[in-house]
């Protein structure tokens, strides 16, 4: 289940299931203890140019783009 | 059972749980603030009691997970394993009760003696959801109290939970997460692990053996410290590890974690039920128009406006109310410290006065620091801070800096007055290492209050036509500097430091409580008197001795004797001529000016007339040969009086006269001097470096020194005095000075503060010499390329402005240092996602 689609690419308003992390040890143990890993589905509240904004369940978590871009969706 | 019994409690907790809140409703007032060894991390600790048990609690830092990723999370696992508390009380939100678990799981699998307190249940019920506290307590097999720690209630249930856990044995814990294929190694390590008599009774077997599964490498350290035969204990590990990867295609840590997650979903369904329909909730509305791409900014704008106009506009005017408090400590110490000499004072009054103006010089500034505290606290405690970041955070980054930078460039006034020290002090907030420092390297370089009369007074007296556009530009060129030198230092020095990735939870908003408020702002008052002010009045002695010594030579001295002299003998002649003749005598003269000096003092302020006809009848009392003189009564009085103002005004002359010798004379005074070879490109003299020197200790000295080297005291009039005093100087010398002054580097209260934050004694002597340096370079760049291309003073200004704004413009283009190795380097890891 290999995709290309990447966090970074979900519009504001649309949901996405998380797929892979693909990020340095240091970001992906961040996501994980915000719960963000494989198997959660999170919401995109906010994708403009800034750091991208996500619900995970009732957190809601910020996320720059270069590491958004390192979580592989489907 | 009798006898008190101390138990130790350690607090633990995800961010934004309301961890401190409960810490505050379990401690009451009785709290101490330090630090945990070795760390710049806060340990609070404070204690209460429980029928006969004496409780310490020790409050955690607020992690989210217990892995070693961060500082905060070491602390907290060290902790736990080395102090051993008796009781761990875990705080949860129970709104977000799934991701909250994700920590609770792992503080049972260190088989701490864990109690869930389910906090923030009035915003569970507000929005609608249920918990199954029963249900929750018989699936882990803990004691899980709820609570409401805002509202104030709870508090009884959790000290019963905490008494009872107290007096129990810790046994293994009841619920294990469900590791799934990994479960056979687990097995296989921790039965290797639980043969070492060491590591097994040290720390937890399973734990230690699912840590070592997940390439920790802090665990590893561990077993190599107590394990008897590590290396194999260690080579096994890896083999299970190889192993595992080789059965599921999965790494082992990926798969804990996403095991821990799984539990959590897990016990989360079977015991929270939302509400069926899921509406918005009112944070995510607000955060519509809050983080949103055009109003965002703009609401932050009108924040920081207002930000800037309570703590800054208001609180001066409040500073300027409480001065008379000052004041009175002033005027209390020079009553009670030996008196007066003529020309010179008794050591011990111009040391104590000196160490007393210095103290109260910062104590001025308290009101305004305690509405910025307040006014942070409302920040912090509402929720926005993360959303300033939120908006911020692409336009800083380009310079290496965070969004959470925002606060403490605004305290240390990035338009027009601030003050450094809160602002280092803010940084404290920025999760990145990297920007964290590089902010604290550039807070200084904001216009403070104390850099302002300085501003002024060369405004005033050399471009008082362009007054306004000059202090705009001395207002907005600092940005100009700073962020192009935050850049810089990102590229260079701070390049190696770890930089964190921006990952942050956005925590809903929440009502701060004026309680909360209050306490946080005392807690740092009080932290600013601890740290700053004790060193502000040692440092002052230094100071002293440095503008004072080794003092007037003796021919100098003998001129001052002889002036006073002079002065004395006309008095007395005087004297002769009235009836007061045998009643004042030589050594009279002296105590009569100190006379009139504490009679103005006493009455300093006072309007009332009743009050002040008091004063004058106590005065009267005390002496009243000498009262007679100094108010003019009768004609004697009067005739003697015109001749001591005679006497009063040689005195200050003289000693006018003989402060600014000494002054030369002195240590400080022969550093300007040497230093007067590098400064004369920035068209520094010898008498401008002096002031710069004094204004090391307090910027506020910089204009007060100007003052006694050109003659005069306070600084209403010294534009004039300087004016005249230095016929050479030019706008563009004025203006290489301003621009020195405000790159100078930080005054001594800031340089500790910087020290403090920073952690370190290097990184605050670097903030000292790159400031100077930087200073010293753009201020002979100005005069002497300003000199060389025969600019005036404006046009200078300007050309110097446009190559700042320049400047920033190119280092925003520069990628930072992660940037460029993501571009140049394949990442460790299997990824494919630069395909996009």
């Amino acid at each position: 289940m290999r995709s290309n689609k990447t966090l970074k690419s979900v519009a504001a308003g649309e949901n996405a299931f998380v797929v892979a992390v693909a990020a340095g040890f240091r970001a992906r143990t961040r996501l994980e203890s915000l719960g963000i890993i494989p198997g959660v589905e999170v919401d995109v509240l906010a994708n403009s140019r800034g750091p991208m904004l996500v619900s995970v369940g009732e957190g809601r978590v910020m996320v720059e783009r270069g590491i958004a871009e390192k979580v592989l969706v489907a | 059972m009798t006898g008190e019994k101390t138990v130790l409690v350690a607090l633990a907790g995800q961010p934004n749980c309301g961890k401190s809140t409960v810490f505050n409703l379990l401690t009451g007032a009785r709290q101490h603030v330090a630090n945990y060894p070795g760390v710049t991390v806060e340990k609070k600790t404070g204690s209460f009691a429980i029928d006969d048990i004496r409780v310490e609690l020790v409050d955690l830092p607020g992690t989210y997970s217990l892995t070693s990723y961060s500082l905060e999370e070491r602390v907290a696992r060290d902790f736990l394993i080395n102090d051993m508390p008796s009781v761990v009380i875990d705080v949860a939100d129970g709104s977000n009760l799934k991701r909250n678990l994700y920590l609770t799981l792992q503080l049972m699998e260190m088989e701490a003696p864990v109690i869930l307190n389910l906090n923030m249940m009035d915003v569970v019920e507000r929005r609608g959801q249920r918990i199954d506290v029963d249900r929750l307590r018989d699936m882990l097999g803990i004691p899980v109290v709820p609570t409401k720690a805002k509202k104030g209630e709870g508090k009884a249930a959790l000290r019963v939970a905490v008494k009872e856990l107290a007096g129990k044995r810790p046994g293994p814990a009841a619920y294990k997460i469900d590791y799934g294929p990994l479960e056979p190694h687990i097995d296989v390590l921790a039965g290797a692990i639980a043969e070492d008599p060491l590591v097994s009774v040290q720390y937890p077997v399973r734990w230690i053996a699912v840590k070592l599964l997940e390439n920790d490498d802090r665990a590893a350290d561990m077993v190599k410290g107590a394990h008897t035969d590590a290396d194999q204990a260690l080579a096994l590990a890896e083999s299970c590890r190889l192993r595992f990867t080789e059965e599921t295609g999965n790494a082992p840590e990926r798969h804990i974690a996403f095991a821990r997650h799984a539990a959590c979903a897990r016990i989360a369904a079977e015991t929270v039920t939302l509400p069926a329909a899921k509406k918005r909730s009112l944070s995510d509305l607000a955060d519509r128009y809050v983080c949103h791409r055009f109003f965002g900014p703009l609401i932050l704008l009108v924040i920081l406006m207002a930000l800037y106009q309570v703590a800054i506009v208001f609180g001066n005017w409040l500073a300027l109310q409480a001065w008379p408090i000052w004041g009175a400590v002033e005027d209390f110490s020079a009553d009670v410290l030996p008196a007066a000499g003529f020309t010179s004072d008794p050591l011990l009054r111009a040391l104590g006065l000196w160490v007393v103006k210095s103290t109260t010089a910062i104590l001025n500034y308290l009101p305004i620091f305690f509405l910025l505290f307040s006014l942070i606290a409302i920040l912090e405690d509402s929720g926005y801070m993360p959303r300033m970041a939120f908006i911020l955070d692409r336009l800083f980054r380009r310079f290496g800096l965070h969004g959470q930078s925002t606060l403490p460039m605004i305290l240390g006034g990035v338009y027009v007055g601030g003050c450094a020290i809160p602002g280092v002090m803010a940084t404290k907030a920025i999760p990145d290492e990297r920007a964290r420092l590089a902010t604290i390297m550039i807070v200084p370089m904001m216009n403070c209050l104390a850099k302002v009369p300085l501003y002024l007074i060369l405004i005033g007296a050399y471009f008082a036509d362009v007054g306004g556009l000059a202090m705009f530009f001395i207002a907005t060129v600092t940005l100009f500097m700073a962020l192009p030198v935050a850049k810089v230092l990102t590229l260079t020095v701070l390049k190696r430091h770890p930089s964190a990735p921006f990952i942050m939870e956005m925590p809903p908003y929440h009502l701060p409580t004026i309680m909360g408020i209050l306490r946080r702002a005392f807690e740092r008052i009080w932290l600013f008197l601890k740290k700053i002010v004790t060193v502000v009045a040692a440092v002052a002695v230094v100071v002293f001795v440095l503008i004072n010594y080794p003092g007037l030579p003796d021919d100098r001295r003998v001129h001052y004797d002889g002036m006073e002299n002079a002065a004395i003998k006309g008095f007395m002649a005087d004297v002769a001529r009235t009836e007061f003749v045998g009643r004042i005598t030589r050594a009279d003269v002296l105590p009569i000016i100190l006379f009139e000096e504490s009679l103005k003092r006493a009455k300093r302020g006072v309007t009332d007339q009743e009050e002040s006809s008091a004063i004058n009848a106590r005065f009267q009392a005390d002496n009243p040969v000498y009262y007679a003189v100094v108010k003019r009564e009768g004609k004697d009085g009067k005739k003697l009086n015109k001749s001591l103002k005679k006497v009063v005004r040689t005195r200050k002359k003289a000693r006018r006269e003989a402060r600014a010798e000494r002054f030369e004379a002195s240590f400080l005074g022969s550093m300007g001097r040497a230093l007067e070879p590098v400064t004369q490109w920035a068209g520094f003299n010898w008498r401008i470096n002096i002031a710069l020197l004094s204004a090391f200790a307090a910027k506020e000295n910089s204009a007060a020194t100007l003052g006694s080297i050109y003659g005069l005291d306070g600084d209403q009039s010294v534009q004039e005095s300087m004016k005249a005093g230095e016929s050479g100087f030019t706008p563009l010398h004025a203006l290489a000075l301003m621009l020195f002054m405000a790159l100078y580097p930080p005054c001594v209260p800031t340089s500790i503060m910087v020290r403090h934050q920073a952690d370190s004694t290097g990184w605050m002597l670097f903030s000292i010499a790159y400031q100077t340096l930087l200073g010293l370079l753009v201020a002979s760049l100005v005069f002497t390329g300003g000199r060389l291309l025969g600019l005036t003073g404006l046009q200078a200004m300007w050309a110097f402005y446009g190559l700042c704004v320049a400047t920033t413009l190119i280092m925003a283009l520069i990628p930072n240092p992660e940037e460029r190795e993501a571009a140049a380097s394949v990442s460790p890891e299997p990824c494919n996602e630069h395909c996009s």
